[in-house]
């Protein structure tokens, strides 16, 4: 696991019209020159459907599926976050089975408890496969937005925020091991703590080798 | 109403007071602004949902343009365009994907034309089969938010 944290100093990126701000992104750019490596990956996306993205990511993959989990939770139940057990039978029918490369998971994970990560984190193992990635935003200052920023690829390495609300909410703030724990199939490949107080997380799926040893009656 | 919306030949128009259930194919462009229920087989044509079409069913065209709602999977052989206007819940199979800002979609997208099927089920699990050979693809570097992978 390597773990870099990164305050590169980078010229602000000005912001756009509509409350769009652009901002530098280095996991990004780590998760690009993997695809470059890996070409003809799936990739679940997580996030509101994107015509940016589906363009950027049609470069690395014919296969996309998006979900937009968090507006189809306000859809169906009129809130969110919903109890875990709700949680866990809407993923259960909204998530297709994959297995998907790459999961674009954005800055969901800060919109839940713990114990609904952990619900999270048992799906996205359930549809990606052995050596998948999963790309997600953590929010490390107090206040976040009320509700997920939607995201758009302009290159790679500048991602473009979007709110649909200027209302402010506390951050959970998550670190390292509790996504660690919760997402406990995933492991933290790279992290990244930009200026602006995200986190950048690239995280892997950690298949257990069976050895002879797991296999011994102790 | 009678409307021109592909700039070529004048094609048939399903009004907004217009039902349908069954499967519709024929050979001329058509323009969806009623409400249609099963399957449209119009492969060599141009079919448009216009934005007070509700379409459910699966949809095969040589271009599609949703400007209204679609339920049902978009077969498209040389292109798909959802309009900022448009709702799409169901799977696109088409070459060539348009995503305009502000439209709704929710399902997969599937470039590679030769695969005509769908997103398997929800299930269990996985092994993954080795990643198939390297796509072809093509980015422009305009405000399209286009999307060509042939």
């Amino acid at each position: 696991m390597t773990l870099l944290h990164s305050s590169r100093p980078k010229p602000p990126v000005p912001p756009e019209d509509d409350g769009r701000i652009a901002h530098h992104t280095l996991a990004l750019t780590e998760l690009v020159s993997w695809l470059e490596r890996k070409p003809g990956l799936t990739v679940l996306d997580l996030g509101a459907a994107s015509g940016g993205n589906l363009a950027f990511l049609s470069r690395y993959t014919a296969h996309l599926h998006i979900a937009d989990i968090y507006q189809t939770l306000r859809n169906r139940y009129g809130r969110v976050p919903v109890d875990a057990p709700v949680l866990d039978r809407c993923l259960s029918t909204q998530l297709p089975a994959g297995p998907f490369d790459l999961v674009l998971v954005w800055d969901l994970l800060n919109y839940f408890d713990t114990e609904q990560l952990e619900v999270i984190g048992k799906h996205l193992a359930r549809v990606t496969s052995d050596e998948a990635l999963v790309f997600s935003l953590i929010n490390t200052r107090r206040q976040m937005p009320d509700r997920p920023l939607s995201f758009e690829i302009a290159d790679d390495s500048t991602l473009i925020y979007k709110g649909s609300s200027s209302l402010l909410r506390p951050g959970p703030g998550y670190k390292e091991p509790q996504l660690a724990r919760c997402l406990a199939e995933f492991g933290v490949e790279t992290s990244f703590l930009l200026r602006h107080g995200i986190q950048e997380y690239i995280l892997g799926r950690q298949v257990e080798v069976p050895t002879a040893e797991n296999g011994d009656d102790q | 109403m009678n409307r021109d919306r592909t700039g070529s030949s004048m094609g048939c128009v399903i009004g907004e007071s217009v039902t349908i259930r069954g499967e519709l194919h024929g050979g001329e462009d058509v323009v969806v602004d009623g409400r249609l229920e099963g399957t449209v087989k119009l492969e060599a044509n141009h079919v448009t949902v216009g934005k007070s079409g509700r379409v459910k069913a699966d949809i095969y065209g040589d271009s599609i343009e949703v400007e209204g709602e679609v339920r049902g999977n978009l077969h498209g052989t040389t292109q798909v365009v959802i309009q900022p206007s448009g709702h799409v819940k169901g799977n696109i199979f088409c070459p060539r994907v348009v995503l305009e800002k502000g439209c709704q979609f929710k399902g997969s997208i599937d470039m590679e034309t030769e695969t005509k099927e769908p997103a398997r089920p929800v299930s269990s699990d996985k092994p993954h089969a080795p990643a198939p050979a390297e796509k072809p693809t093509e980015q422009k570097d305009s405000d399209s938010i286009s999307a060509v992978t042939s």
